[in-house]
């Protein structure tokens, strides 16, 4: 029995430590699984934050595109409309420039191959002058939107006397409006001061477009114009009245964006293109600023600008008596001189030379700076006019090259660049001023006037400056003995058949006969000269002989 | 104020030189110009440089077509030594060649046969001016 019991104590007690261990891996394994399960949980929840971000970006990113595709939308609808816009000023362009050139060509035309009778040919010319001129005015619109567009327009501000300049305005506009029928009144306030600080230029394109847009819309009644000035804020302030169709409201506010006109026909029916208030608005905001309008429909507008002074010095209490124009006829002004015209393209060098030519000047011209560098070199010119793109040498280079070898003629730059960046960039170089292609009359002519000299007293003076070495005793004596000698050497060359002898002595006598008048000597022995370096010695020889015999007959009379 | 200039003449014709010469008084004479002139002369194209640093000279008038060694070649060889001397090149023609090679070898002047004084007076008041300013 002990021993059963005892078998029976180490079976419990086997079992109890069983049992033990049983627990101990049991909590072991619990508090594993425990640690897992809680990994588990915060992985899990890390998992499900990470997710949640992802989706948080997802949906941020998908907004994004969203908007973006929206923007882009937006912009590719904008581009597009700018786009037409842009298409549609470029056909109204088109549109307005094709018209005048249409009528020049054609009104050209009819008098190169018509007959056409003098009062006939006269109204052609008018048409295709008005033509040109008012497509001279579009380019410099196109290029003035241009640089409003690129923000590169900039002011010249310059002192200047407001009232000399809307007294010039104020005639300008009694005649244009005459021609319409309209009445015209400018009323001009005595406190504006008397001088300025601004770009008359642009005022002036401002006034321009603000008064011939009032003509164009008025078929009758008054154009009136009111200028004030407000002394505390140094501010011009003009206004433009018309008695014309007026604008409907809704409308008023598009006529200041370009290639919108209020009417799409309008531009058809009179011509325009729709961009003068576009340019006027950016030229007043410019500066300093604004447009205003105010307008009745059937009764008309009154459009008001105010512009921004400096300096403003004076007051023009007195205004001069108001003068009346009968025509703006062109005075061709009668002139002695010569002018070197340098211009590569034939039809403006005809031009320029028959509209030179009327002034009684002498013109001689040249197809590139070189040619014009050359015979600048060996005339005696009292102004040179020099195209500026040309080939071989431009104008530029020709005027540095006169500069370098000290030329002191005046010169002039014609060029159908406006800029004016450009025109003081001219000056800069050294031009003495600069015309502007199309050249216009009465400005050709005031600097014409300023360089020749008039008719009256020319005669005597003209004769003394070519002939200040002919005069000269001491010259003509040298001359003559020269004469003699070269006499001699030719009556000996010819007997030897010495040919280097006649070129040098025919050189000589063409170096200088023509200075003392003897053209037929300086005829002969440029002949001469040129079938010697010919290398036609027979007539070369005969050639000589008659100059040799021109030549002893010069040096008899001068013995006598 | 009168001030005196040294003036070389480089011509192989002693007409010509002599012509220029007298153009020269003459310009000076009609339009009052406040100078005093002494005349330098040379036939050829030799040694110019040498000439013009023995007769202390302000200003040359180099013709162009010298035998031997052409103007614009003495041109050249004055530039070597005297960078700021004033030369006036002398041609009978202003043919493209010759004045762009004046120009482009540093010519201060170029006048044509026949002489005109316009040209001629130019030519000394740019000296003038170019003497004041140094």
């Amino acid at each position: 029995m002990a021993i059963v019991s005892w078998q029976f104590e180490i079976d419990v007690l086997s079992i109890d430590m069983n049992e033990e261990r049983l627990e101990k891996r049991y909590q072991r394994e619990r508090q594993a699984r425990e640690a897992a399960e809680s990994l588990l949980e915060k992985k899990s929840l890390e998992l499900f934050q990470r997710n949640q971000e992802l989706e948080e970006v997802k949906e941020s990113l998908e907004k994004q595109i969203l908007e973006r595709t929206r923007e882009a939308e937006k912009a590719k609808s904008e581009a597009w409309e700018s786009n037409q816009a842009k298409s549609q000023f470029l056909a109204n362009m088109s549109h307005a420039t094709m018209t005048p050139l249409t009528a020049i060509i054609g009104f050209a035309e009819v008098l190169l191959q018509h007959k056409v009778s003098s009062e006939d040919s006269i109204k052609y010319l008018n048409t295709i002058v008005g033509s040109g001129r008012h497509l001279s005015t579009l380019l410099g619109e196109i290029l003035d939107i241009s640089k409003i567009e690129n923000k590169n327009l900039e002011l010249q501000p310059i002192r200047f006397n407001l009232p000399n300049l809307l007294q010039d305005i104020e005639q300008m506009y009694l005649f244009n409006c005459k021609k319409e029928r309209l009445d015209f009144v400018m009323v001009i306030e005595s406190d504006i001061p008397e001088w300025v600080v601004t770009d008359p230029t642009r005022l002036k394109q401002v006034l321009h477009n603000l008064l011939n847009n009032a003509i164009k819309f008025t078929s009758e009644g008054c154009i009136s114009v009111h200028v004030n000035f407000q002394p505390t804020s140094n501010t011009l302030l003009i206004d433009v009245v018309d008695t014309g169709e007026g604008i409907v409201e809704e409308k008023q506010a598009l006529i200041f964006e370009y290639f919108r006109q209020a009417d799409a026909t309008i531009s058809s029916n009179l011509g325009g293109t729709g961009v003068g208030l576009f340019i006027t608005k950016s030229l007043v905001e410019l500066m300093g600023g604004f447009v205003e309008l105010q307008s009745t429909v059937g009764r008309g507008s009154k459009f008001s600008v105010s512009i921004a002074c400096e300096d403003c010095e004076g007051k023009c209490s007195t205004i001069k008596a108001r003068r009346v124009v009968d025509s703006q006829s062109v005075g061709i002004p009668s002139l002695v001189g010569n002018i070197l015209l340098v211009e590569d393209i034939e039809v403006n060098r005809q031009l320029i030379t028959l509209n030179l030519r009327q002034t009684g000047a002498k013109i001689d011209t040249a197809v590139n700076g070189l040619e014009g560098l050359q015979m600048a070199l060996s005339g005696e010119y009292d102004l040179i006019l020099m195209d500026i793109q040309m080939p071989v040498m431009d104008g530029k280079e020709a005027l540095k090259s006169l500069q370098q070898l000290g030329i002191s003629t005046p010169i002039y730059a014609l060029t159908a660049n406006v800029i004016s960046a450009d025109i003081q960039e001219y000056i800069a170089l050294g031009f003495s001023g600069v015309l502007s292609k199309p050249l216009e009359l009465n400005k050709l002519h005031s600097v014409l006037k300023q360089y020749l000299r008039t008719e009256n007293h020319s005669d005597a003076e003209k004769a003394q400056r070519s002939n200040l070495f002919a005069q000269d005793p001491k010259i003509k004596a040298l001359f003559f003995s020269e004469l003699s000698k070269q006499n001699m050497e030719i009556t000996e060359n010819i007997k030897k058949l010495d040919y280097a002898g006649l070129t040098n002595a025919a050189h000589i006598i063409k170096g200088s006969a023509e200075t003392f008048g003897y053209d037929t000597l300086t005829k002969l022995a440029s002949e001469s000269l040129l079938l010697l370096r010919k290398k036609q010695y027979e007539q070369a020889v005969q050639q000589c002989t008659n100059l040799n015999l021109k030549l002893a007959e010069v040096l008899n009379e001068y013995n006598d | 104020m009168s001030i005196t200039i040294n003036i070389l003449l480089v011509d192989d014709v002693e007409y010509s030189r002599e012509l220029l010469r007298a153009a020269i008084l003459v310009c000076i004479r009609e339009h009052k110009t406040e100078i005093d002139v002494n005349f330098f002369h040379s036939s050829t194209g030799e040694l110019i440089p040498d000439r013009i640093a023995i007769h202390d000279i302000d200003l040359v008038y180099l013709d162009i077509e010298l035998p031997h060694t052409s103007g614009l070649e003495v041109l050249k060889q004055i530039r070597k030594v005297y960078p700021e001397m004033m030369v006036v090149m002398v041609s009978g023609e202003s043919s493209s060649k010759n004045v762009t090679s004046a120009i482009k070898s540093g010519a201060n002047g170029f006048i044509v046969k026949p002489f005109n004084s316009g040209r001629i007076l130019d030519t000394l008041q740019s000296y003038l001016k170019k003497a004041k300013k140094l």
